[in-house]
């Protein structure tokens, strides 16, 4: 039993991941949080919908959809972020919303609110280990498997190429990365161009796994993907393939128990948000991240001398 | 002769809501705008004041085929009749402040001391939290159902506009009592320690200012705010559902700030108005132009796409807002409207 | 009598040790100069007595009280200030309104007596405006009261460092390069204001590149370098100590 949830939570961290790490290459790169990831999956989901109709073939719609998103990630750079670029993490952050609301109420308004679906016909579960897990090979397997190579790749890449050293150093020192003689401007336009390729496989994974696309889809998962990269740590890369897969067996470990103790299983969407607190609360700079700069007094500390300031200065 | 059914119209779908929205703005004003707090999670505690004010105003309800039921605790007060939903409401509305400010206190503690991204990532998680945890209360809250046949303080049976227009009256006079305080704080030292801070906080810190402290102050302050305008909303609606807080609505109240101006509390009144004025359009439109089903639907989604493009255009041209910042930070407070 | 002392003080920052095991005294009412080549740890340290940074190990102690650990408000409310080596002025507050918030102990900071309005609350910023204003006409910065900070120039930025540490009415000063790229003139003017502030009582620690200003202004200089203190006294032996001349020329 413990098992199969435990599998259910592997399924669960395969759909996270990709997203997970395409935010925290945004965050490590340019410096922000980036609100409309979601919406950037949702986007690669829906033209999957759309070029399927076209080829018929879900790979090939989804490689094509791939396309679309990676320009759609270049094309904010250069409009948006590009202009941003000293004015702090929070503009961006803010501009990031704006985009979330244009993308998410773009595709309703041409796609309509109503759920739409790839037509897949699921095949039935399979079972494995004698019976102790049950899994369907399209629903489960396939995230877990598209997620597993892209996270590979995107490990090989940023570890051994030329441009992931060039990404990393941009990510370490932007300034002097540049004056090493790094085109930050090319390192920027291919990391939303490796993020948007990331978050559109997640997108399209999310249809095929859940067998529905909503204009919502993708921002609903914003919320565990930002816990996933915090828990892990931000920068990291390790840090965000980590945290997905804390966050996605807690997940599904605390629905386990729910069932058997009673406790309301609704509340496991509660899981990622208790997580991501108590990092904030214990290790701000979460499992393998880079201290964030400034010092962080312990949070004992600061309660002290909340409760003295209160005394003295509120009277 | 004034068409009373403008006047019921006007009042409940742009004043009243104007009123209550430009609350919340001014709250998230005085946590962004002057101490530099990114609350990306202003529906929750708007949320939270909501679901408190109805509670104390509505009558239980138990379990039944209309739904789970929800707490009710207007009986208490069935002591000051005929005055009882009144004192209820008044009750409410400071019960709302004071748990919206608990909330806040909590969810600053820990994440103050760390950056504005984080302080965003957080509150934004805990808006969609709150509002979970609301769905998930069905007892007290009603669950998906909500609480439903709020009563209001003021109420004149068929002159359905004498209510609709005492209600945004009561709204307008605590936007006016609000905006008062609020100016008086952010005009005296305080509000200008907070200023340097948003400016600059190691600077502020190595001066001697205890940065935490101040910020938690404003963090706090501003979401009993958000508390306090959500009772309002809830007697506004008459009732009160888990789908009304939405991450759209937390975005709305930001491009009112933004639009107004960061740190301006008139200019974000006036931001309230006009996006107020945005969605109540959205709603008539299909009324005066005539639309056709496939446009009334989408309308919606064309405002929150307007905003968006509000958002990022104003970020990127006019991020110190529309209306002008006033120039000096600190007037004496019997001084409240107009320049020295 | 002894004010400050730092006492086998050490800081690193990931593996870099900024300041190492450095001890050194400062006594009331002098003018102490503080020299060493670029990266010997001198603002490092700086931040350290003003409580930006806790030390690692060692102890600093304040008229007697030990402050290493403490968070800069308690410091500073001790009596201790520090200007910016690169000013950092409040760009969006006026001249004056940067000069005011500096102020330590306004009872106006209280949201809740800010609020209730006492005239107790407005009488007091009375004051403080009054005293600011006085500070700036000392300075010279009186025409640009009301000017955004932002607008002034480099060398005025100095002077509002200055007048902001000036308002908290300090015992001791920790001055980070206070007259760095500031025209002559206006130099002179800083540096008889810090002697005559000196001649009132207070006790200034600064860190400066120009040897003129330390040799001719300072009762004693302290050299740091690599973290270490590597040489201290009066000027004139400094100045022609072996270890010091290395520093600067080799290391």
């Amino acid at each position: 039993m413990v098992v199969q949830f435990l599998f259910n939570g592997l399924v669960q961290a395969s759909i996270v991941i990709l997203g997970a790490i395409g935010i925290n290459l945004l965050y490590g790169v340019k410096k922000f949080a980036n609100f409309a990831h979601g919406d950037m999956m949702t986007l690669g989901a829906y033209f999957t919908f759309v070029f399927l109709g076209g080829t018929r073939d879900l790979l090939t719609a989804a490689i094509w959809a791939v396309f679309v998103v990676a320009l759609a990630g270049v094309v904010q750079e250069v409009l948006i972020y590009a202009r941003l670029e000293n004015r702090g993490p929070v503009a961006p952050l803010v501009a990031s919303i704006g985009v979330s609301l244009v993308m998410q109420n773009s595709l309703t308004t041409y796609f309509g609110p109503a759920f739409l679906s790839y037509g897949i016909r699921y095949p039935d579960n399979w079972v494995f280990f004698g019976g102790a897990v049950s899994t369907n090979p399209i629903r489960d397997l396939v995230p877990m498997a598209v997620a597993a190579s892209a996270t590979t790749a995107t490990v090989v890449l940023l570890k051994y190429t030329k441009l992931g050293k060039a990404m990393r150093a941009t990510a370490d020192n932007r300034d002097l990365a540049r004056v090493s003689g790094v085109n930050t401007r090319v390192v920027y336009w291919m990391t939303w161009i490796l993020a948007g390729v990331l978050a559109s496989l997640s997108g399209s994974v999310l249809g095929v796994s859940i067998g529905t696309l909503a204009p919502s889809m993708g921002a609903t998962l914003l919320l565990t993907m930002f816990a996933a990269v915090i828990v892990g740590g931000i920068g990291s890369t390790t840090g965000a393939i980590l945290g997905s897969l804390v966050v996605g067996l807690s997940q599904s470990l605390f629905f386990l128990v729910s069932l058997v103790s009673g406790l309301d299983p609704r509340w496991q969407i509660a899981v990622p948000f208790a997580l991501l607190v108590a990092t904030l609360l214990v290790k701000p700079t979460g499992l393998v991240g880079r201290p964030i700069g400034g010092e962080i007094r312990p949070l004992r500390t600061e309660i002290a001398e909340m409760l003295k300031g209160i005394r003295r200065g509120l009277f | 002769m004034v068409d009373l059914s403008l006047v019921t119209d006007l009042s409940r779908a742009w004043i009243a809501p104007a009123f209550i929205f430009a609350i919340v703005a001014l709250g998230l004003n005085l946590q962004w705008g002057h101490a530099g707090l990114f609350n990306a999670g202003v529906a929750g505690f708007f949320g939270i004041g909501a679901y408190i004010g109805a509670i104390f105003t509505t009558p239980a309800i138990g379990p039944g085929p209309g739904g789970p039921g929800h707490l009710g605790l207007v009986s208490l007060f069935a002591i000051f009749t005929p005055y009882t939903v009144l004192i209820a409401f008044l009750v409410g509305g400071i019960a709302a402040m004071v748990v919206s400010g608990l909330v806040g206190l909590l969810i600053a503690i820990p994440t103050l001391r760390l950056r504005a991204d984080y302080l965003a990532i957080a509150t934004l998680a805990l808006g969609a939290i709150a509002v979970e945890s609301i769905r998930n209360s069905d007892p007290v809250t009603g669950g998906v159902y909500g609480i439903l046949r709020i009563p209001r303080p003021w109420e004149f049976g068929q002159d359905v506009w004498r209510t609709e227009l005492a209600y945004a009256i009561t709204a307008g006079v605590i936007v006016l009592l609000v905006f008062f305080l609020i100016q008086r704080a952010t005009r005296a030292p305080w509000g200008r320690a907070l200023k340097a801070i948003r400016e600059d906080e190691d600077a502020a810190l190595a001066l001697g200012k205890n940065t935490y402290f101040l910020k938690l102050q404003a963090f706090v302050i501003g979401a009993a705010l958000m508390g306090g305008a959500g009772a309002l909303f809830a007697g506004l609606l008459r009732v009160a559902v888990p789908d009304s807080f939405t991450p759209a609505l937390t975005f709305s109240i930001w491009t009112m700030v933004i639009v107004g101006g960061s740190g301006n509390n008139k200019g974000v009144i006036v931001g309230a108005f006009a996006l107020t004025f945005l969605e109540y359009f959205t709603l008539r439109a299909k009324d005066w132009f005539n639309l056709s089903s496939f446009w009334d639907i989408r309308i919606f989604y064309l405002r929150l796409i307007a905003i968006g493009l509000l958002l990022i255009a104003l970020i990127l041209f006019r991020p110190a807002g529309l209306v002008p910042e006033p120039r000096k930070v600190t007037k004496k407070p019997w001084i409240l409207f107009g320049s020295r | 009598m002894l004010l400050l002392e730092v006492d086998g003080v050490s800081k690193s920052f990931g593996g870099i040790r900024a300041v190492d095991k450095c001890t050194l005294e400062v006594e009331a009412g002098s003018i102490v100069g503080l020299i060493g080549p670029n990266g010997a740890g001198k603002s490092t340290l700086f931040n350290l007595v003003i409580g930006t940074y806790s030390p690692d190990v060692g102890r600093i102690v304040f008229r007697d009280e030990r402050i290493d650990g403490m968070p800069p408000y308690e410091i500073v409310e001790r009596g201790l200030a520090k200007t910016f080596q690169i000013p950092r002025e409040f760009r969006s507050l006026t001249v004056l309104e940067n000069v005011m918030v500096s102020a330590r102990g306004e009872p106006g900071e209280s949201p809740v007596l800010s609020l209730l309005g006492l005239r107790r609350v407005w009488r007091r910023e009375e004051e403080l405006e009054r005293k600011s204003r006085d500070l700036l006409a000392l300075i010279g910065l009186s025409e640009l009261a009301d000017e955004p900070a932002r607008n002034l120039s480099g060398g005025q930025k100095k002077l509002l460092e200055l007048a902001r540490v000036l308002v908290m009415d300090p015992s001791l000063i920790l001055l980070d390069e206070p007259v760095a790229g500031v025209n002559p003139t206006l130099s002179l003017k800083i540096l008889s204001l810090i002697e005559d502030l000196r001649k009132s009582g207070k006790t200034f620690f600064l860190i400066e590149h120009d040897m003129n200003v330390v040799f001719n202004r300072c009762d004693r200089v302290i050299v740091m370098h690599q973290g270490r203190v590597i040489a201290e006294g009066k000027p004139a032996e400094v100045r022609a100590h072996p270890a010091v001349l290395e520093s600067y020329l080799g290391g």
